[in-house]
């Protein structure tokens, strides 16, 4: 696994950091700790059902596909919240792009 | 107010009071002692297997208590299970065991949040009056060690009738001296050994006037500085909040009932022999047994647990003791480990720190908690 923030587009199968721990705590939010830094992210449903998905085998447009089980109006505006995301997951550390060849 | 507080699927922390084992004698512990408590260790094995349920119910911190926790030979591989399992931790310990290469380990793990170490005095006489001989120098090494490798240190002092006239030096030697950012203060409770009750362990009323004097003028110059969850600083600021709501005649708000202490609907505690219990002030109260009983079931639905949280629903009218007390609407009835340990049940406010009880101690003498002291 690799963490290039940059070249993260639809087309990237990104997995998560297995060191961090996801503390869903209700139904409506969840924590994402890093036990190495002691930092608190807090992600909405959305972004926890996004991260489940986050295997290293599927693309993110497929993710984006797969929303519309759980939500409902998921548009093409989604796609470009979800790399935002993505993005700033990828500045923590928090996930990074799978490269089978690595 | 809603009557309820939020409760998380499962808790954010766990204390760990991972050995009944102590090298101490204090006169106030809390900790031994205390009636229908197995002391009893949990093996290396048992408290690994803890920590990985722990893990799968996503806590995020754990506190290393004892009794002593540098006692265990094994603590290393218990702190590398901590880490293994994704969890960041503290540790409270009395110092004496807390060696520079301890330190420098322990730093090494990345993974500390901070050592409590507890001092109770500036000078070897005042500190060892109740935690016995030898243990002062130790201490000071211990926060020193702590400070080398940069890990954040806590200084607990534990007010009693011993130091209250020593508490502007041992602040000048906390913050001034050693460079603490700050330290925190509480005072002995009723729980555990049984021989406080002989010897100069409890201020009298007077004397705990004298130390919220004490504190509150040390308070105001190193604002920010002295912690206090409990003991006398807190009840000051706390008693004044309550007098300053009653001439004011707006109450605090959600008070009036038993809201002490929303603990636990936060974290959890194991005792040493792997008992659940809602807190270390609860000793006695077994929620179920860690490896047999799932954390998360205990949590969410072990009867007693589930009590405790209801408690504060209980309005403080219901008690024959608090009615037309000026300051009931801004009570909160205060530590439900007090209370047991005093009246034998959860289910009241805790007598100590009952503000009008307090008031009418100092009449005897011709004092008031708002006399000016300046």
């Amino acid at each position: 696994m690799t963490e290039t923030t940059s070249i993260i587009d639809l087309n990237s199968r990104l997995a998560v950091n297995p060191n961090l721990v996801l503390r869903e705590e209700d139904d409506d939010c969840a924590l994402l700790f890093d036990p190495d830094r002691g930092s608190v992210q807090i992600l909405n449903r959305s972004a926890v059902e996004i991260w489940k998905r986050l295997d290293g085998k599927r693309s993110l447009a497929e993710i984006v596909l797969s929303l519309n089980e759980t939500f409902t109006g998921v548009d093409e505006a989604a796609q470009e919240q979800v790399l935002q995301l993505m993005r700033s997951l990828s500045e923590l550390g928090a996930i990074g792009v799978w490269d089978e060849n690595a | 107010m809603p009557d309820q507080t939020y409760l998380m699927r499962t808790p954010r922390s766990v204390d760990l009071e991972i050995t009944s084992g102590c090298n101490a004698s204090c006169r106030y512990c809390y900790y031994l002692n205390n009636q229908g408590v197995t002391y009893k260790d949990l093996s290396t094995e048992r408290w690994l297997e803890v920590f990985a349920e722990l893990s799968a119910c996503q806590v995020m911190n754990v506190s290393l208590l004892g009794g002593e926790p540098l006692l265990r030979k094994d603590l290393f591989r218990l702190i590398d299970g901590i880490v293994a399992n994704r969890m960041r931790f503290d540790l409270m310990s009395n110092g004496s065991l807390l060696s520079s290469a301890f330190a420098e380990r322990l730093a090494a793990t990345g993974r500390c949040d901070q050592v409590q170490i507890s001092l109770d005095g500036s000078s070897a006489e005042i500190h060892e009056t109740l935690r016995g001989k030898g243990t002062f120098a130790p201490a000071v090494k211990a926060i020193e060690n702590l400070q080398k490798v940069g890990l954040p240190v806590t200084v607990r002092v534990t007010v009693h009738p011993g130091n209250i006239d020593d508490l502007a030096a041992i602040t000048a030697l906390l913050l001034d001296e050693m460079g603490l950012p700050s330290f925190s203060t509480n005072e002995a409770s009723a729980l555990g050994s049984l021989d406080k009750y002989d010897g100069p362990t409890f201020m009298t009323p007077v004397q705990r006037l004298q130390a919220m004097h004490n504190l509150a003028d040390l308070d105001a110059c190193y604002p920010g500085r002295i912690e206090a969850n409990a003991g006398p600083l807190a009840d000051w600021k706390m008693f004044h909040a309550m007098e300053e709501a009653r001439r004011g005649g707006l109450p605090i708000p959600g008070r009036g009932r038993l809201v002490g202490c929303g603990c636990h609907s936060q974290r959890l505690a194991i005792r040493a022999d792997g008992a659940y219990i809602p807190c270390v002030m609860l000793p006695q109260m077994v929620l179920g047994q860690a490896g047999l009983d799932s954390l998360t079931e205990v949590w969410q639905g072990a009867p007693a647990l589930v009590a405790l949280r209801e408690r504060r629903k209980i309005a403080l009218t219901s008690f024959p003791e608090c009615l037309d007390c000026p300051w009931l609407a801004s009570c909160t009835g205060n530590c439900p480990g007090g209370a047991f340990t005093l009246t034998e049940t959860v289910d009241r406010p805790c007598p100590s720190a009952c503000l009008r009880k307090f008031q009418a101690e100092l009449a005897v003498h011709g004092l008031s908690l708002w006399d000016e002291h300046r």
